[in-house]
């Protein structure tokens, strides 16, 4: 079942006499059960997308149904969200844990009772239950991460929109907040997920759909897109200093250098025979190996959003794909 | 629409609670502020019996700090809630932002009206002063507090886009000062006429009218300040949403 779906979305920000397009025609979906990781460099427009969802800012132009209403004309609609959308700081600090769940819950439309039964079940799933009455001031970075956590999901939304929700915890905490997610979304909810942190968007999303200056790049489930990376990448090492024109040569071709004095490396995107180009590229300098790699989400990222990658142009995002979509015109550049 | 009264009114009593020595030292200070002010005067002028006109500055300037603190109260709320990040969560509430403040500012009157009582009670002691206390004192009462509202709308309207509007509220503070102290009703039915469409005026007279003068009020009297509580109250009300509307179309909502 589609719980959030987001149609050719457009904004345009004026400052100062200038007009910058943060975000042109996008299109997302997201189903029950599953995890969307949002990616994208900063200022690709992720936030400002999800903020667009929530009616937090209004499109120029396009259409967010969430369980079927748009945030944006019907505030009702708002029922359905729950979001995290700058961590910590979307608590009342001079309240207690409790005391901002119970308030958050009524301004979700929870009677004092259900907020309060809620906020003492979430307290205890966050282990959190011996910070109930502790101001959110005194609580620790990753507790008060816990706690906005705790806020999104207290009215039981639909969608739960995640902007950086591991952002400045521990290993522990991103660990226990990852499993809440993953439980979050396999009780048949949607989560649309932005992060920096790629293992976590590969380890929790079904789906991942990369953002670039303002467009989307390519939008494929998690594993399709890995697996196709995967047989399409190269570890090429050798040694020396790479001249100028090799450079120039390389950097027309699907490749991310790490030079190093040693030994530098090569990985390499795209089908076996245009590997055959690189390493015309990289004659004479001595080859140590050539093997082929496992891409992670990390690589492929990267890889995506290199300088001089082509965008995609914005006419090809028209209506919501139905089966995912990967711009082949930046991946065979 | 209830039970989010109750949240904010429990909000605002752990509030005050959890700084009862801030409410307290408010208290203080405010009547601190008003003795300084009245004998400084006295010594100034070489009077020492201001009459009926004792009267009319207690009336104005308890009217006046209760004034104060409702108009700075939407604004510095917004604003606040900009800088520590939480009114995107405020926002994401199907009440709307308008009805939150309108009901948050509700629960604080409750606590604004105590704090107010009490600083009455303390002038009242120390200057002596007595003053005949009517039933027709609730409306201008209410008249001034809608007003004050729409008012403090009207201001945080100007927060919600701007953010920072502290300077600007210091300069209307003092112009509050005149239309609330001001016997207006005392300068011929022309300017009296004028100035009874200006926020407050004609609920300050309506306290004078009562609380100094100990006369009833006539139905005309009521229906102006009633109406000019309620006219301003609206107007206050229709700009913070559309102030709402334009900060979430032009992106700006959190920004500080």
């Amino acid at each position: 079942m589609e719980i959030l779906s987001a149609t050719q979305l457009s904004k345009q920000f004026r400052s100062r006499g200038q007009t910058v397009e943060a975000v042109r025609d996008v299109s997302l979906r997201c189903a029950s059960g599953e995890v969307v990781a949002f990616l994208g460099a900063n200022g690709a427009g992720k936030t400002t997308t999800l903020k667009m969802l929530t009616g937090l800012i209004r499109p120029d132009r396009g259409e967010v149904s969430v369980c079927g209403g748009d945030p944006n004309r019907d505030a009702r609609v708002l029922r359905h969200i729950g979001a995290v959308l700058e961590g910590n700081r979307n608590l009342y600090w001079k309240l207690t844990a409790q005391e901002n769940l119970e308030y958050f819950g009524a301004l979700r439309g929870m009677g004092r009772l259900e907020a309060s039964r809620a906020a003492i079940l979430w307290l205890g799933r966050l282990d959190l239950e011996g910070k109930r009455h502790t101001l959110v001031h005194k609580l620790s970075r990753g507790m008060q991460q816990k706690l906005a956590f705790a806020i999104s999901v207290l009215h039981r939304p639909r969608l739960l929109l995640l902007d950086e929700p591991t952002l400045g915890l521990d290993v522990e905490a991103t660990t226990a907040l990852k499993g809440y997610v993953a439980e979050w979304a396999a009780e048949g909810n949607a989560v649309l997920l932005t992060t920096h942190q790629l293992d976590v968007a590969q380890e929790l999303s079904s789906r991942v759909v990369i953002m670039r200056q303002g467009a989307i790049l390519a939008e494929q489930s998690t594993a399709e897109l890995i697996r196709q990376y995967s047989g399409q990448s190269y570890t090429v090492r050798f040694q020396g200093t790479l001249a100028e024109p090799q450079v120039a040569l390389l950097a027309g071709l699907p490749v991310r250098l790490e030079l190093r004095d040693d030994e530098s490396l090569l990985l390499y995107f795209g089908a076996p025979d245009g590997l055959y180009a690189v390493l015309e590229a990289l004659r004479p300098q001595p080859l140590i190996s050539i093997e082929p790699t496992l891409a992670d989400l990390s690589d492929i990222f990267v890889y995506l959003n290199r300088d001089g990658a082509p965008l995609p142009p914005a006419a090809r995002y028209g209506p919501l794909p139905t089966s995912p979509v990967l711009n082949q015109e930046a991946l065979h550049a | 629409m209830l039970r989010l009264f109750a949240a904010e009114f429990r909000r605002s009593a752990l509030l005050m609670r959890r700084y009862l020595g801030n409410t307290v030292g408010g208290i203080i200070g405010i009547t601190l502020v008003f003795l300084a002010l009245f004998y400084g005067a006295q010594f100034i002028s070489g009077v020492n019996r201001f009459g009926d006109r004792l009267d009319t500055l207690v009336v104005g300037y308890t009217l006046w700090t209760l004034i104060l603190f409702v108009l700075a109260e939407v604004s510095s709320d917004a604003q606040q809630e900009a800088q520590s990040g939480t009114l995107e969560q405020v926002c994401l509430s199907p009440f709307g932002l308008t009805r939150i403040f309108v009901l948050r500012g509700l629960a604080n009157m409750l606590w604004m009206l105590c704090t107010n009582a009490a600083v009455l009670g303390l002038l009242l002691l120390i200057t002596g002063v007595s003053l005949q206390v009517s039933a027709w004192v609730i409306v201008p009462v209410i008249g001034a507090l809608l007003s004050a509202y729409g008012l403090a709308f009207l201001f945080g309207s100007l927060a919600l886009s701007a953010k920072k509007i502290q300077q600007l509220l210091n300069l209307v503070n003092f112009a509050l000062l005149f239309l609330l102290m001001t016997p207006f009703e005392t300068m011929g039915p022309v300017v009296r006429a004028v100035t009874s469409v200006l926020p407050l005026v004609p609920s300050a007279e309506g306290l004078r009218l009562t609380l100094v003068q100990g006369q009833p009020l006539e139905p005309l009297q009521v229906m102006v300040m009633l109406l000019s509580g309620a006219v301003w109250f609206g107007l206050g009300l229709l700009a913070f949403r559309g102030a709402d509307r334009s900060v979430r179309q032009r992106g700006v909502l959190n920004s500080y």
